[in-house]
């Protein structure tokens, strides 16, 4: 089944759309903040068992720590700069334009609006089923 | 020797130096008077009666000669005696037919000049032959000298009379210049001093007429469209009257308003009657008039209209200095628009800021609450679905003989359930006596109302919804924009026929051959869908209800301006600023969420235009919408 990553640093949020996605079959790890999402990626990567896709919250703390607006911008490059061929889908709570043209222009796939969990689902089943 | 018994000369000369001369040579021996001039001379010799007067011929005013002629009458017996440079032919006879006996001729010669005073103090005389001749001839010469004089009197009596008859003209006309200078500071004064334009025109007629001593003046200003000019302020009850009818001048038309605003000059009719131009019903009497144009920066803003009883009432003068006077009420005018402008501006700026700081508030207060709400549908469903499941379970379970249960598939489950709920849920809860009072120790309780449940979670779901939908409502209009070249009024015509309203309502009116601009379509749709939605629930049982969309090319041609007008009850002025704030609504619980006109602000704002309101309480509403045209 495929593995996807998580990043989000509100819990509630993190959680209930972890709980969709397994629902759906899929295998999910979270992760609530850049330092820790980093990690998980390339303990996978080593462990030979790597994510196959990767959802980003824009707007959390970054490496250092503070609250960063855009730091999944970062880890996003990170990832992308790790395997170019992931995909990833931005989450983001306002639609922040500027923010989204600039992921996509990193390498993202899509975004999506937080709260439209169904969406995201469909969103996410037509990309793993891409030839 | 004492001065007094010395003989008295007198000495007439109008040249400094040979006075001295003759002063220094007789000094010693005679009394020197001196007189620089005849009159002085002649008064001189009446007072002190010399003993001898030497006479210069050459002098200015009177020649000698006639100065001795004239003391001969004076004083009989005096000695009088020429002294000349002349040495022309009968010059000596000249001097001695005059009156004088003796000529001495210049330059004096100082070893002998005492002498020859003496001689002729002593009883020399000269002698003139044929006396009569001479006599004759100096008669003749003083008669023609005397006419000259009168020539010269008269003619400078003429000129005299002339040059009065100047001044009188030009006092005249200073006075005139002078009200007319006085009428132009007050008229300035009033321009800095008062900032309303109406007052101002009305302050500006009256001064001219006041200090015109004219029985009408009156400012016309063009109407936005150009085709006529409208009296804004007039003097008297007639120009009150001419204001509250609406008074006006076609700008195409033949009146003299109308030509000088056309031709940018000052028109002028001396005669109104000869000129066989038109009387003005409500000014009677009038015999002349002329208009002078407002010229403001860049264009003609109206002219002003004076009007006299009197036939050519109007000078030159007069035109230039109204001239004057027109151009700086075109000035003031100006002034009074860019001030207006500036309100406006600085109003809508105002209302701008107002509502960015509102919509931040409000933007941020959102985003938070559909952060936390963003979880409840998912968590809904799965609490339903799993609800379901868990009752399919039981029913499952319960189907089987009791015997049978341990040994089926689920049972395992089931009983994992009840432990947890043992574990977690309170035990008055788990064994509770509401609707089961005999509920048989260690079964779990079960709601009996399952519809109930299923009702509830789909209430927390349409909530969680409503909120998400605000929430995307609000920060909709910065979603991604798909920006493409829009046909406005094509656009228009799908948003009104997508709306369906019924027939008869919408009146449309949409220039031909209108740039495209560029913007999304759904985004651009979706407010004038909000403005047109709008003007019908202001028109919710209202007779005869119009809602009329009409769409142009701005004054500023860079722009396409749409107008959505309704004849509702209009917004009372109070609220007007309001209708662009989030949640606000005026429609009660008629539904609204209040965030129509605030996003239509913001998408109208992102695609660089303008938008704003007119109300006019009972007559309706217009909203204009100003969007670029593409490049």
């Amino acid at each position: 089944m495929p593995k996807i990553l998580l990043v989000d640093d509100e819990p509630l949020i993190q959680r209930s759309m972890q709980k969709t996605l397994m629902r759906a079959g899929y295998t999910v790890e979270a992760a609530g903040n850049c330092a820790d999402g980093l990690k998980r990626f390339e303990a996978a990567e080593a462990g030979g068992a790597p994510f196959d896709m990767a959802l980003l919250d824009l707007n959390m703390p970054g490496f250092d720590g503070g609250e960063a607006s855009g730091a999944g911008l970062e880890l996003l490059s990170r990832l992308i700069g790790l395997r170019p061929d992931l995909p990833v889908i931005i989450l983001t709570a306002y639609d922040e334009v500027s923010k989204v043209k600039d992921a996509v222009g990193r390498g993202a796939r899509g975004y999506c609006v937080k709260g439209r969990e169904q969406s995201l689902l469909d969103q996410i089943n037509a990309i793993f089923k891409e030839p | 020797m004492d001065p007094k018994s010395l003989p008295k000369i007198l000495y007439i000369e109008d040249t400094p130096a040979a006075r001295a001369l003759v002063r220094r040579v007789l000094a010693r021996d005679f009394v020197v008077l001196e007189a620089e001039d005849a009159l002085s001379g002649i008064e001189l010799a009446i007072q002190t009666r010399p003993d001898l007067i030497l006479l210069d011929i050459n002098l200015p005013q009177l020649s000698g000669r006639e100065v001795a002629a004239r003391l001969k009458t004076q004083l009989p017996n005096s000695l009088l005696i020429a002294f000349s440079a002349d040495t022309s032919p009968k010059a000596r006879e000249r001097a001695l037919a005059s009156g004088c006996v003796g000529y001495l001729t210049k330059p004096l010669d100082v070893d002998i000049f005492p002498d020859q005073i003496r001689e002729f103090l002593g009883g020399k005389r000269e002698i003139l032959a044929d006396q009569a001749v001479h006599q004759k001839a100096f008669e003749a010469e003083l008669v023609e000298r005397l006419e000259e004089k009168v020539r010269e009197l008269t003619k400078t009596a003429e000129r005299n009379a002339y040059l009065n008859e100047q001044n009188k003209h030009l006092v005249v006309v200073l006075r005139r210049r002078q009200r007319l200078l006085e009428a132009a500071a007050r008229v300035s004064q009033v321009i800095t001093s008062i900032l309303d334009l109406d007052e101002l025109l009305r302050v500006t007629v009256d001064v001219i007429c006041e200090e015109y001593g004219i029985p009408f003046a009156g400012i016309f200003l063009l109407d936005a469209a150009g085709e006529s000019a409208v009296l804004r302020a007039g003097s008297g009850e007639a120009g009150a009257r001419m204001v509250a009818e609406g008074y006006r001048r076609p700008v195409g038309g033949d009146s003299t308003v109308g030509s000088a605003i056309r031709q940018r000059s000052a028109t002028l009719i001396r005669d109104v009657d000869a000129a066989q131009a038109s009387h003005n019903p409500y000014l009677p009497g009038i015999r002349s008039r002329a208009a002078l144009p407002l010229i403001g920066k860049d264009a003609v803003l109206g002219a002003l209209s004076v009007q006299s009883d009197q036939l050519d009432a109007f000078s030159d003068d007069d035109l230039a200095a109204l001239q004057t006077l027109a151009s700086q009420v075109a000035v003031a005018i100006n002034n009074a628009q860019l001030l207006r402008d500036l309100h406006q501006a600085n109003h809508e700026l105002l209302r701008t800021k107002t509502f960015q700081a509102i919509a931040q508030t409000t933007g941020e207060t959102i985003h938070w609450v559909g952060n936390k709400a963003a979880p409840i549908p998912s968590c809904t469903r799965r609490v339903r679905e799993d609800l379901l499941a868990l009752i399919g379970m039981l029913q499952t379970l319960m189907d089987q003989p009791p015997e049978g249960r341990p040994q089926h598939p689920l049972w395992p489950a089931a009983q994992a359930i009840f432990d947890a709920a043992r574990r977690d849920v309170p035990p008055e809860r788990l064994y509770g006596s509401a609707g089961g009072t005999d509920a048989p120790a260690g079964r779990l309780y079960v709601p009996p109302d399952l519809e109930s449940i299923l009702e509830d979670l789909a209430i927390i779901e349409q909530s969680a919804a409503t909120i998400l939908a605000i929430k995307e409502d609000l920060i909709g209009p910065v979603r991604l924009q798909h920006l493409a070249e829009i046909e406005l009024p094509a656009l228009l015509e799908q948003t009104l026929f997508e709306m369906g309203l019924p027939p008869g309502v919408v009146h449309t009116h949409f220039a031909a051959d209108l740039p495209s601009i560029r913007g999304d379509s759904r985004q651009i749709g979706q407010v004038f869908n909000n403005l047109v939605k709008n003007a019908w629930e202001a028109l919710a049982g209202r007779p005869q209800p119009r809602i009329t969309v009409t769409c142009h090319l701005a004054d500023d041609p860079q722009y396409l301006l749409t107008q959505v007008a309704d004849n509702g009850p209009g917004i009372p002025p109070e609220l007007l600023d309001k209708i662009w704030v989030s949640f606000f609504t005026t429609k009660g619980d008629r539904g609204g969420t209040g965030l129509g006109l605030s996003a239509c602000v913001a998408i109208i704002n992102q695609a660089e235009g303008k938008i704003s309101v007119e109300s006019q309480a009972g007559a309706g509403t217009t909203f204009s919408v100003l969007l670029p045209v593409s490049k």
